[in-house]
């Protein structure tokens, strides 16, 4: 029987990739709530800045 | 693929020994060009890995009430020390008020005035499955 060869691929070393949730906010000086929001981050996301 | 809790756990704790003693979150304007906030987290900064999941201690209050610059915040950081360069993060998210940024924030601009908190931060390392197809 030949040899056979197999190949890791990307499906398995995306099992090790990061899962990041949280929250942030910020507040003014007058005690409002300017923005408040969830943080959600994979880490194979590599998006440069969009603005 | 799939990994043990007992790795999962491992490669989660190795993130905290990472971060460190004495580490900070770092708001930032776009290419980490001017830091606007930070605050120091506690040492340990997450608890122990619980089925790959460590959860920042935010007990207490992580933030920031007299930020140091007013601007757009396009970088939120966490830092293994206080004397960092701002290109020595351990974790690096984009923030950003449209598209799909690790944080879409309806207003990012922090004022000098303004507090900035950080209110919960998990980590996970998935677990995986064998995957045939």
């Amino acid at each position: 029987m030949a040899e056979q060869e197999g190949t890791v691929g990307q499906e398995a070393t995306r099992a090790l990739r990061l899962e990041v949730k949280g929250t942030m906010r910020i507040i003014d000086k007058d005690g409002n709530v300017k923005g408040e929001c969830d943080i959600v981050a994979l880490d194979d996301e590599t998006e440069e800045d969009q603005q | 693929m799939q990994i043990s809790t007992g790795l999962q756990d491992i490669l989660a704790n190795a993130i905290d020994t990472e971060v460190g003693a004495t580490s900070q979150v770092r708001w930032y304007t776009t290419g980490l060009a001017t830091k606007l906030a930070s605050a120091t987290l506690a040492n340990p900064a997450f608890g122990a890995s619980s089925s790959g999941v460590i959860t920042l201690d935010v007990t207490p209050v992580i933030e920031d009430t007299t930020p140091a610059a007013a601007g757009t915040c396009v970088r939120l950081c966490i830092y293994k020390t206080t004397a960092a360069t701002s290109g020595a993060f351990v974790l690096q998210f984009g923030v950003n008020p449209t598209g799909t940024p690790d944080v879409t924030m309806a207003n990012n601009v922090i004022a000098t005035t303004d507090t900035v908190q950080l209110t919960s931060l998990t980590v996970t390392v998935p677990v995986g499955t064998p995957d045939v197809t």
